[in-house]
Formats: C-alpha cells, sequence, structure tokens
C-alpha cells in the first residue's frame, strides 16, 4: 500500500509542486491549506509522513506540531517542516516543538524525493 | 527522474501576483504612526511567500528582492524598526518592481534591471539606517567604555515581559555567576528592550551563548566586544558546532534539510525532543538530520555480528571452555597433549597397513606367503615369524 503523506503549505504553486513530486514516486498525497487545515486533515485520517510549512496564516508550522504532538497517534509519526529560515533559533523552534527535521527552502523535487525516502523510504 | 518546473509556473504567477495585490491594497491601508501587528504580520508573509515559492521555481531575481523586502518587515514586525513612511513608499515601489520581474516571467516584456538594483539598495539603505545606529552599536559603545578589558558585553532580548523577564535574567546571572563574575548592566527600557550583562573576560562565549539560547531569542544574542551584530551571529555557532559531528554523520553536508531527532520508527529512540539542540553543521544550509540517520532497523544493530557469524578461530576464542587452553605460562606442547586427548576423535581414517610396515611384516599381515622377503635381504628375518603365527592361528 501507498505511504500517504499530508503536505501543508500555505501556497498553491509550492503545494502543487510538493504533491505532483511525491505523487509521481508513488506516494499517495493529501494538501492542506494552513495549519488549521492541516490539523483537521490529520485527526480524520492518518499518515506516514507530515510535511509542513512554517509561515502560514490561522495556524503556523510550530503550532501545527505541537498539536500533532499532543495527539495519541502522532506521537511517533515523522513530522518534516519546510522553512525558509535555516537558523539555529528556527531548528531549535522546531526541535521543541517536536518536529522530526528539517527540509529548507529553497529545494528541488530530487531532493524533497531524497528526504522522504530517508524518512519514511 | 526529472521533473519539469515549469509545469508549476502558472499557479505560481497567480499567487504571487495575488500575494502582491494583498500587500499593496495592505500597505496603503497600514496607519504609519500606529501599525496593526496583524496587518504587518499580514504584508511580511506575502513577502515570504513570494520569497519561498520564487525561490523554488528559479525566479532567483524575484527570490532577491523579496528577500530584503523581508528582511526589513520582520524588523518592523518585530519592532526593532520603527516603521516611517518612507518604507512604505519602498514597499510599495518594491511591489511594483516584483510585479515588472513577474510580468517579465510571463513574458509580458522585459524588466529593468537598474530598477531592480535602485530598490535593493533603497531597502538595503533602510534596514541598515536603524540597524547600524540603533541598539546594536550603543551596546557596544557604552560596552566598550566601561567594560575594560577585564570583561566583554553581551545584550540579547527576552519574548517575556516585566517581572518574569526580570525573574528569568535573575536565574540566567546567577547560573553564569557560578562559573564566572556578571552583573547586569542594562536593562530594557521597554518590554520587548535589551539585556546587558558583563560578563568576565575568562568566560566562553560559547557557553555564555549557548546559556542564553535557552532564555533569549537567538538571532537577539550580541556578543558586545564584537563591533557589528552579524559577526557577533557569524562568529559563535554553538549549536552548529556542538552537533556538527552527529548531524554531519547523517547527511552529506551540502544538503538542504536536517532531523531533529532519532526517527520514530527506529525502536529505542526517543520520541520526545531531547534538551540539547542538535542542528546541522555551519557548512550545511539546506537539510540535515538532528541525530541519527534513519537507517533501516535491521542494519542499526551493533556493528559486531553475533558470535556465530564470526570467524572460527575468533568463535572458539570467545568461548569460555577452551580459555584454559590459552593459559600464558603454559607451555605449547602440554596445550597441544591436552588438545590430543580432549578433542572429538575423528572416525579412524582406513589406511591399508602394509603400506606403514617393511614387507616382510606386510606380508604377515596380510597373511600371505607370496611376498616374504628372501633370506639375502639386508636386514635380518626375525626368528620364526610364521610358525608363531601359524600356530597361533591354529589354536585359535
Amino acid at each position: 500500500m501507498a505511504k500517504s503523506i499530508l503536505a501543508v503549505d500555505d501556497s498553491a504553486s509550492i503545494r502543487q509542486m510538493v504533491s505532483f513530486t511525491l505523487k509521481s514516486s508513488g506516494y499517495e498525497v493529501t494538501e492542506a491549506v494552513d495549519g488549521m487545515d492541516g490539523l483537521d486533515k490529520a485527526k480524520a485520517k492518518s499518515f506516514n509522513l507530515i510535511l509542513t510549512d512554517q509561515n502560514m496564516p490561522r495556524m503556523d508550522g510550530l503550532t501545527l506540531i505541537k498539536s500533532l504532538r499532543a495527539l495519541p497517534q502522532y506521537k511517533s509519526v515523522p513530522i518534516l517542516m519546510l522553512t525558509t529560515e535555516s537558523s539555529d533559533a528556527m531548528k531549535g523552534q522546531g526541535k521543541a516543538a517536536g518536529a522530526t527535521g528539517w527540509l529548507v527552502k529553497p529545494f528541488d523535487p530530487q531532493k524533497l524525493i531524497e528526504v522522504v525516502k530517508k524518512v519514511i523510504g | 527522474m526529472s521533473i519539469d518546473m515549469s509545469q508549476f509556473y502558472q499557479v505560481f504567477f497567480e499567487e504571487a501576483q495575488e500575494h502582491l495585490a494583498s500587500m499593496e491594497s495592505l500597505l496603503l491601508d497600514l496607519d504609519v504612526a500606529n501599525p496593526d501587528p496583524e496587518q504587518l504580520n499580514a504584508i511580511f508573509r506575502a513577502a515570504h511567500s513570494i520569497k519561498g515559492s520564487s525561490g523554488t521555481f528559479g525566479f532567483t531575481d524575484l527570490q532577491d528582492v523579496t528577500h530584503i523586502l523581508e528582511n526589513l518587515l520582520d524588523r518592523i514586525r518585530k519592532s526593532e524598526l520603527a516603521l516611517r513612511s518612507e518604507m512604505i513608499d519602498a514597499f510599495l515601489d518594491a511591489g511594483d518592481v516584483l510585479k515588472g520581474l513577474l510580468a517579465a516571467h510571463r513574458g509580458e516584456g522585459p524588466a529593468d534591471p537598474s530598477q531592480v538594483a535602485t530598490i535593493c539598495a533603497r531597502l538595503k539603505q533602510l534596514t541598515a539606517d536603524e540597524g547600524s545606529a540603533g541598539d546594536v552599536s550603543a551596546v557596544v559603545a557604552k560596552g566598550k567604555a566601561a567594560a575594560g578589558s577585564d570583561s566583554w558585553r553581551v545584550s540579547f532580548i527576552i519574548d517575556q515581559t516585566g517581572d518574569a523577564a526580570a525573574t528569568t535574567v535573575e536565574n540566567l546571572v546567577a547560573e553564569l555567576a557560578a562559573h564566572w563574575p556578571v552583573r547586569i548592566v542594562g536593562r530594557p527600557a521597554a518590554a520587548g528592550g535589551r539585556w546587558t550583562l558583563e560578563v568576565g573576560v575568562a568566560a566562553d562565549p560559547e557557553i555564555v551563548r549557548g546559556m542564553l539560547d535557552f532564555v533569549a531569542r537567538s538571532d537577539s544574542i550580541r556578543i558586545g566586544d564584537t563591533a557589528s551584530a552579524d559577526d557577533a551571529g557569524g562568529a559563535f555557532g554553538f549549536f552548529d558546532n556542538d552537533s556538527g559531528a552527529v548531524a554531519g554523520s547523517s547527511a552529506p553536508a551540502d544538503e538542504g534539510f536536517g532531523f531533529f531527532d532519532d526517527l520514530p520508527e527506529v525502536p529505542g529512540a526517543a520520541a520526545t525532543p531531547v534538551a540539547e539542540v542538535a542542528a546541522a553543521p555551519a557548512t550545511d544550509p539546506g537539510y540535515g538530520f538532528f541525530t541519527d540517520e534513519p537507517v533501516p532497523v535491521s542494519a542499526a544493530v551493533s556493528g559486531t555480528p553475533p558470535s556465530w557469524r564470526r570467524a572460527p578461530v575468533a568463535r572458539a576464542m570467545a568461548s569460555a571452555s577452551l580459555s584454559m587452553y590459552r593459559h600464558p605460562r603454559q607451555p605449547q606442547w602440554l596445550r597441544w597433549l591436552r588438545w590430543q586427548r580432549w578433542r572429538p576423535r575423528r572416525k579412524p581414517v582406513l589406511v591399508p597397513a602394509f603400506l606403514h610396515l617393511p614387507p616382510w611384516q606386510r606380508a604377515r599381515r596380510m597373511g600371505s606367503p607370496t611376498s616374504r622377503p628372501s633370506t639375502a635381504g639386508p636386514r635380518p628375518r626375525p626368528a620364526t615369524p610364521r610358525s608363531v603365527s601359524a600356530s597361533t592361528r591354529s589354536i585359535s
């Protein structure tokens, strides 16, 4: 069965790129437009991996990660943040929120696939 | 597999246009004297979003302009800079330049590179104006004037306000005081302002920075005796250096991602984040795992194979029952002898006995008279070999 991934990003173009890329490598992708939406979708269905942007309206990535980690079914699901900031501060916050790792934007599709493969195979 | 990025351009163009339009209307709406933080956030997010996706799709000119724009907006958003009307003008102009660049990418006429350069310079100027003249240099100047050579200064901003902030700083000072002389030399006039500490010259800036990172905003920490904030930020990468070995082992240095922790699916890995912050090495701007690579479970076990997979000699040496044969003071021959006694006996190999015997004995064993040596043989024959054997045989 295909591994399912939740891609959370407020930018439609990034979302499209991410989901196209992952779908073409055989993953099943669900898109969410912001943290709130992502959280709702994550509650409705279980995913093998969650990719989330940091800067989003309504609910940002860090809050999403924290909320997901508070849910029992997402205690150990890998969560990657896609972020334009690679600063230590951001990494520290991401780690504290419970993220598994980060991927700095801009990234190319190959790198995305590479990272996702590293995490969920 | 390569993916044609141009298929996503259309969505990007539409999205960027929307962001630019909303940025413009928000800017026109903004009250310069008393900007609404929510509006500032929204403007910042628009610039940030354009920056993120333009970089992803390879529109570096858009990315460069929005990057500078975003930096300035970020500082205003965090109240590090006061908003001024010329900034809004610059933002609006930047928006126009971005629209021009976007149109050029859609094939609607060429962009004007000089305009781009001009707006970049203007935005940078606005960022630098107060960046260098503001709190940082004041802190540094004060630090140099008062500190002398036996101490240096560090300043930072913490997110808490009022008494909570004071308590946090007091705790921090108490912690630092356990190692080096330290005192508070500057308190913020208003919430969100800078704290300044004076620390003994022996103090290790990296360790101080590491301690501060737990309470202060990391990007606000300035080690006082360096002239510019950027220098300080670049010089002390405490978390970077600290975890470089860990993260570096998991990801090649030039990749753009990272992991914060052991991956959850690896057995035994802690699902909760550990206390110390691990990060990619400084040479790794893109990706990196915070600690271990997500290796498959089977490969994640220790490097030593189980005893049954090791070479026979090693296995034998590891087995306790044979250790007595390896006593250092035991002579080799005795060892051999004991081994001969104890070793499992093999089934004897059936070798025809006569091959080991002189011909006359062969003949006797075979019970055949034909191959008896002649009396002229070099060796004396035993006296009555045949008769004895014959008699015995007859008796039995």
